[in-house]
């Protein structure tokens, strides 16, 4: 029997599961876009939603070109308020995680330093970084100040708790095996301990991305001159939706584009890590 | 004596995702007598799972026929029961009801259903545990779920894929008794895959034995013994020297 | 990972907390009497005759409980909502191919959006009623249940599959009898996840304008430059949100009994 006439070509799907071809899915998603873009025009344009509530997408896309090079009517360009978004975001989110990470790291192995620091973590960790705000407010005013620290906050709680889990989830084989060869308490910490918590540190890494972009934006709403956030909340004010979604695009979209870069940087760093 | 099964030119080959294809079973034939215990021998990772799942229907050859009774196997049916390495039990559902799942997806009332599933929970030996969850079970009290799970639709044959390979030496051999205590209790067509000599030599009527990858049958092996059988019966210890020495080594 | 935290942690957690928050709590006394921080910084005492004056008197016409429950009305009509078009959603779309194809685009464009950034937008919909809030908490609850739902369907176990195959079903026993209930942990993951997203958004549109809910508490303190009332307001909202997580623990034990805790 020839041997091309054995090879079965399909490939195994799990039972259950519609079986059809990639093709045919890839097209049905296609489709299913076209539909929403087309829908999403026809109620504006032909008035079943007001203008001056949703703006079609021909909207948008205009009054992204327009934001790109023109401060009008927010006082500043798109570009201007990315950037300080993003600036404060990932000023925020560094520092806290540079803290963040090895503070949960140790607290997972040194008990003394757990039982020291644990009972004003466990008092803060239940509020809301969002609740923070007015207290923020109060404190450093309307400003950059109170805005750094609530996004410092939010991203600080996760990136320690999933640090101390990393750590206090270790194999304890592993630990013995190396202690077997007469590593110390540090060194095994930094052997052992350290690699196999990195990838809850990652999870870590990534709920503070997520949890900083989200708090940035709320601060921003409710307690900024510029930026992204800043830019909607205007939006809102002059009745100018297509300036909100804008914002809103641009905001999800660099959200959506951190936390890629953060899942490259993890593949690289603990290649052996199963999805 | 009646065939039961028959595999007939059966070849099966994989796809990898890389484009490249794999050979797992190469003209493979074997038929299986009715009421038999057939034991599948081969080296770990040489195809006996995949040869299984072709017998049971739950994928199909590349090329070549599963029969049974004649008629070509299209796809999985209640009148071949299958036993899991891994269990596979619902975690969620007690014993009794993993046991009555086959009578419930085919449309028979609870209290049948509890009847016989009550029953065969007798007859591997778990009575009291009707309520009880999988997680609280040991391997081996998992494993006797699964066989009374599969024999609670009655099926006319029984697929069992290395079902103590997960058990420690102790519960295996244990396992291997009650399996036979159950098969004289309740004749069925089995067919047994496992990578255990003494475990094949122990239970079978016959013996097929597999190479490694990709799989052909090598040899086969009529063991006339009495059961019970004894690991130390130098007829016994014979065949497994026979056995063993033209066995393949899996890597 | 097979590792469980050893016994004495557990027991730590209970003894430590009381003397280590005595110490917090006298190293705060003591920092607020400095007057370092002068008005900014309220002692413990202030705090909690802040709060004993809230729970008697209302504030701007509400009691505090008529706080609370504004609140948690909100989150709780929202969240009712999400669950009860987001679970089948994502059950669907982790189980059938072709929804998936459809849904998945569409939801993956709106995902990235933080539930916050679509407080204007609400606002300017729906005007500053009740109707953003829910809104945007029901964003908030939508996308972690419909996502954990649809990965709780998509690593449905191959193997209990098969053994229902075996045993005859159809693939819609399939979905019913094993998928969907192989599904429930990852499902009240995503319950748990989408609550407390809902609360945290709650908050964050009772600030940008409300005149009641906890959110609106924390403002008017700020408003009224009451540091008290707004530490006061924050421990509330802490409380509230750890109780309804809580809640929601139970209800998985008493919905899910045969799940064994991973000791923490």
């Amino acid at each position: 029997m020839a041997k091309e006439e054995r090879i079965n070509t399909c490939p195994e799907t799990p039972s259950g599961r519609g079986a059809a071809t990639a093709g045919s899915m890839l097209w049905l998603s296609v489709l299913s876009l076209i539909a929403f873009f087309l829908f999403w025009y026809v109620i504006v344009q032909f008035g079943f939603i007001s203008r001056t509530l949703l703006a079609s997408p021909e909207d948008v896309i205009r009054t992204f070109w327009f934001k790109l090079s023109h401060r009008a009517p927010d006082g500043a360009t798109l570009g201007q308020n990315f950037k300080a978004s993003l600036l404060l975001a990932l000023t925020g989110y560094i520092s806290a995680v540079v803290i963040g990470v090895p503070l949960g790291l140790l607290m997972g192995w040194y008990k003394k330093l757990d039982e020291m620091v644990r009972p004003l973590f466990e008092l803060i960790r239940p509020i809301p970084p969002i609740a923070w705000i007015p207290l923020a407010i109060l404190w450093f005013g309307i400003g950059l100040a109170a805005k750094a620290y609530i996004i410092w906050l939010s991203a600080f709680v996760p990136s320690v708790i999933n640090s101390y889990f990393g750590i206090k989830l270790t194999d304890p084989v592993l630990i013995n095996c190396v202690r077997t060869f007469g590593a110390g308490k540090w060194e095994s910490f930094l052997k052992v301990g350290v690699p196999a918590a990195l990838p809850m540190v990652f999870t870590g890494l990534r709920l503070s991305l997520s949890s900083a972009w989200m708090t940035l934006v709320a601060a921003e709403l409710l307690a900024s001159t510029e930026g992204l956030g800043y830019m909607i909340q205007m939006g809102r004010t002059l009745a100018r939706p297509d300036i909100i979604i804008v914002g809103m695009l641009t905001i999800g979209f660099t959200g959506a584009a951190m936390a890629f870069g953060l899942e490259k940087l993890e593949s690289k760093i603990t290649p052996w890590r199963k999805q | 004596m009646k065939q039961k099964l028959a595999a007939e030119k059966v070849f099966k080959s994989f796809r990898r995702t890389d484009g490249t294809v794999i050979e797992i079973l190469n003209d493979i034939n074997i038929t299986v007598n009715e009421n038999e215990l057939l034991v599948i021998l081969g080296p770990g990772q040489c195809g006996k799972t995949v040869f299984l799942k072709l017998v049971a229907g739950l994928d199909t050859p590349s090329a070549g026929k599963i029969l049974m009774d004649g008629q070509p196997v299209t796809g999985p049916s209640p009148t071949r029961g299958m036993v899991f390495q891994k269990y596979a039990l619902m975690q969620w559902k007690t014993v009794i009801e993993n046991v009555g799942l086959g009578l419930k997806l085919n449309g028979v009332s609870r209290s049948e259903r509890d009847d016989k599933a009550e029953r065969l929970i007798k007859l591997v030996g778990l009575s009291g545990f009707e309520r009880a969850y999988p997680d609280q079970l040991s391997g081996g009290m998992k494993q006797r779920v699964g066989i009374a799970r599969a024999y609670c639709t009655d099926p006319e044959v029984l697929l069992m894929d290395e079902p103590f390979g997960a058990l420690d030496a102790q519960t295996r051999y244990q396992m291997e008794d009650e399996v036979l205590r159950i098969w004289e209790e309740a004749k069925r067509t089995v067919v047994f895959v496992t990578n255990n000599i003494e475990e094949a030599i122990y239970l079978g009527d016959r013996i097929v034995l597999l190479s490694k990858c990709p799989a052909h049958v090598k040899a086969e092996y009529e063991i006339d013994l009495p059961r019970p059988r004894a690991f130390t019966d130098p007829l016994f210890l014979e065949l497994r020297h026979r056995i063993a020495d033209n066995s393949d080594l899996a890597l | 990972m097979s590792a469980i935290a050893p016994p004495s942690f557990i027991r730590q957690f209970q003894i430590i907390p009381l003397v280590s928050v005595a110490a917090v709590g006298i190293a705060w006394q003591l920092l607020a009497l400095s007057g370092y921080f002068g008005m900014a910084l309220p002692s413990p005492v202030d705090v909690i005759r802040q709060f004993l004056q809230m729970i008697q008197e209302p504030i701007s016409g509400v009691s505090l409980l008529g706080h609370i429950w504004a609140s948690m009305f909100r989150v709780l009509s929202a969240f009712f909502i999400a669950v009860i078009i987001g679970i089948p959603l994502g059950l669907f779309m982790g189980w059938n191919k072709k929804v998936e194809a459809i849904v998945k685009p569409i939801f993956e464009i709106f995902r990235p959006i933080p539930p916050i950034a679509w407080i204007p937008l609400a606002i300017l919909w729906f005007g500053i009623d009740e109707a953003p809030k829910i809104y945007i908490c029901f964003i908030g609850a939508f996308v972690p249940v419909v996502m954990n739902a649809y990965t709780g369907i998509r690593f449905t176990d191959p193997l209990l599959l098969d053994a229902a195959r075996m045993l005859g079903a159809s693939k819609k026993q399939q979905f019913l009898e094993v998928a969907v209930p192989a599904a429930l942990p990852a499902v009240f993951a995503g319950l748990q996840n989408g609550i407390s997203l809902s609360w945290m958004c709650v908050l964050a549109a009772e600030m940008v304008g409300a005149t009641k809910g906890v959110g609106y508490l924390i403002l008017a303190g700020m408003n009224m430059d009451n540091p008290s009332m707004i530490i006061c307001g924050m421990l509330i909202i802490g409380a509230v949100g750890a109780a309804i997580a809580a809640g929601l623990r139970l209800a998985e034990r008493k919905i899910l009994p045969w799940k064994r805790e991973i000791a923490q």
